[in-house]
């Protein structure tokens, strides 16, 4: 269930609805398709109430999670159905098909059957029946999340190249959030029916303004204020009762102004390009990235460490989600 | 090494265990099948082991009997047209309750196998008692009471292809890619979920030609099918009963043959999408 939900997607821009299963995400994306209806409220797309408008003439395209491609159609015949249906002449249908084949590099595949082809190429056949018939507004509903990672990571940069080529308004729904951060321009995170944050992916991911959102995006350090004042007396408290901290954030070597802050080293786990190292600091859990890269590996099981933090990377999570701009409120403090 | 021997050695007897067991309940099953063709070929046979001559002349006269054919005729033309109504009703209306109403589709799942809880008979007394005095002929009964005890079968069959291509989503794609409903079902549903509706068509029609009781019940000598012919002849001439029947099961397993080759071609294509 939706709990009036509020957002806009400027035109041209790659808009992210980003959330956990169940909170409402893909309800919100088939309520703007018009697939499920809306209790109340309006959606506008250029100005125009397409509210109560049927599915067939909101001009929107969307991609399913499943693709959704027809089975007894060849993949020429897939990408020209939504031509057909506008009963386009077909000499324009066939010119148009092989340029939205040559635009998501399928070209020798128009004849194949969906289930000839693999999942990243039924996605972009699924993407190019969708944009064929130049919709307004196109709709992705976890477009990656059946593909392996390695086709993930290639196929959302493909993904956001074919967006900005077209410069389609394009909302996509994920709960991916390296996906999320990697190809929009904006992000709203969702959880339990609500927006609960909006904004770029950067201050979506530097300044959660809550404990789900810096609980949900990234891997961030959260600390109540006593246990942070424990770890780094210097720490000037805004109040607030946590503080998170992203893993990165924390250094090895001091700067002026940085935050000194003390923890033993109680594991080291190699993830590929990262190495996380975990720590423990007045019985809190906490833990610190550093790339992978063997000359900077200073860090041994059991040792006591120094780290570095840069007062602004320690954000205040207030109880309810509104935003805090802590950046102003350090500086004020300081000169106080 | 002497433990893997012991154990390949155990699961070989048990194989052969199943296998003993499962011929035992194939010859019981098909060795009156096989009897009742052999008496269908045979001369004379009282008291032989086998028959003591074959001839095809019970054969020859079952096939050119008018009676006879004109049975088959309407045996044909009544469970055909029938299944084809059914087909008909059955197949849009679960489309749209799966697709646009999924919340009514376990009220309707129930409702269907309601059928299987009344007996033929029972049935048929019902049916005599409320429309024998309205003067809508016996016959528009019968289909419509074959309609109903088809639903629940043709309701199966339909609804796993329905869920297998994921109608719902592939309506509502074609919907966004501004199809009508109807388009979307003419276009994209209906070739996707052809296996099964034909599975469902051939499974129907083979139930009904083999329907006795009600048939005979409501419409009796009017109408004669040729499951009624069967039941005539197996009190007169034991031969041409025998010949019927053979032909009956042939005409049945060629049916299910096909049956079972088309639904693994379906599982096969499903698998492989």
């Amino acid at each position: 269930m939706l709990d009036g939900v509020e957002f806009s997607a400027p035109e041209g821009s790659f808009t992210t609805l980003l959330g956990p299963s169940g909170c409402g995400k893909t309800t919100l994306l088939r309520i703007l398709a018009g697939i499920v209806e809306l209790d109340g409220g309006n959606i506008l797309i250029g100005g125009r109430n397409i509210t109560h408008l049927d599915s067939r003439l909101r001009e929107i395209g969307m991609v399913f999670q499943s693709y959704a491609l027809f089975p007894n159609l060849t993949v020429r015949q897939n990408i020209a159905f939504g031509l057909e249906m506008q009963k386009q002449h077909k000499a324009t249908i066939a010119a148009k098909v092989d340029q939205m084949l040559a635009l998501v590099q399928l070209e020798g595949k128009e004849d194949s059957y969906p289930r000839e082809l693999s999942g990243g190429q039924q996605q972009r056949v699924a993407l190019a029946r969708s944009l064929v018939t130049q919709p307004k507004v196109l709709l992705l509903d976890e477009p990656l999340s059946a593909l392996d990672a390695k086709i993930r990571k290639k196929l959302r940069i493909q993904l956001r190249d074919i967006q900005k080529e077209l410069g389609i308004t394009t909302v996509m729904v994920t709960h991916d959030q390296e996906e999320a951060m990697v190809i929009s321009d904006y992000v709203h995170v969702m959880s339990q029916g609500r927006i609960v944050q909006s904004g770029t992916p950067r201050e979506v991911y530097t300044q959660p303004n809550s404990l789900f959102v810096a609980n949900f995006i990234g891997n961030y350090n959260i600390l109540s204020a006593d246990i942070l004042h424990q770890v780094a007396p210097q720490f000037i408290d805004f109040g607030a009762p946590q503080y998170a901290i992203r893993p990165e954030t924390l250094q090895e070597r001091g700067f002026s102004g940085c935050i000194e802050l003390t923890a033993t080293v109680t594991d080291i786990v190699m993830m590929g390009n990262v190495v996380q190292f975990e720590l423990e600091a007045a019985g809190q859990r906490l833990c610190c990235h550093r790339l992978h890269r063997h000359f900077e590996m200073d860090f041994a099981v059991g040792q006591k460490k120094v780290l570095f933090v840069d007062p602004l990377d320690i954000v205040p999570i207030q109880e309810d989600s509104e935003s805090v701009n802590h950046e102003s409120m350090y500086s004020d403090k300081k000169a106080g | 090494m002497n433990d893997m021997n012991v154990s390949i050695k155990t699961r070989r007897k048990q194989m052969g265990a199943s296998k003993v067991i499962l011929l035992l309940v194939l010859a019981y099953l098909f060795i009156p099948v096989l009897v009742t063709v052999l008496f269908s070929f045979a001369t004379q046979w009282h008291h032989t082991l086998l028959p003591e001559g074959l001839t095809l002349d019970t054969y020859r006269s079952l096939f050119t009997d008018i009676t006879v054919l004109r049975a088959l005729g309407r045996s044909t033309v009544l469970c055909a047209g029938t299944t084809l109504l059914a087909l008909g009703v059955i197949v849009p209306m679960e489309f749209v309750v799966l697709t646009f109403f999924p919340r009514l589709e376990k009220l309707l799942q129930s409702l269907l196998m309601l059928t299987y809880a009344v007996p033929g008979i029972i049935l048929a007394i019902g049916l005599i008692r409320t429309y024998s005095s309205t003067g809508i002929p016996m016959l528009i009964i019968v289909v419509g009471v074959y309609v109903i005890l088809l639903l629940p079968i043709i309701y199966q069959a339909v609804k796993n292809s329905l869920l297998t291509i994921k109608a719902p989503e592939l309506v509502h794609s074609a919907t966004l890619l501004g199809s009508s409903p109807l388009q979307a079902f003419l276009k994209v549903i209906l070739p996707c979920i052809a296996p099964g509706v034909l599975v469902a068509a051939l499974l129907s029609f083979s139930i009904l030609f083999g329907e006795f009781t009600l048939i005979n019940m409501l419409v009796g000598g009017k109408f004669k099918t040729l499951q009624m012919i069967l039941y005539e002849t197996t009190n007169k001439d034991a031969h041409a009963a025998s010949a019927l029947t053979s032909a009956y099961f042939l005409m049945m397993g060629l049916l299910t043959l096909f049956l079972i080759k088309r639904s693994n071609a379906t599982t096969r294509k499903g698998e492989r999408g």
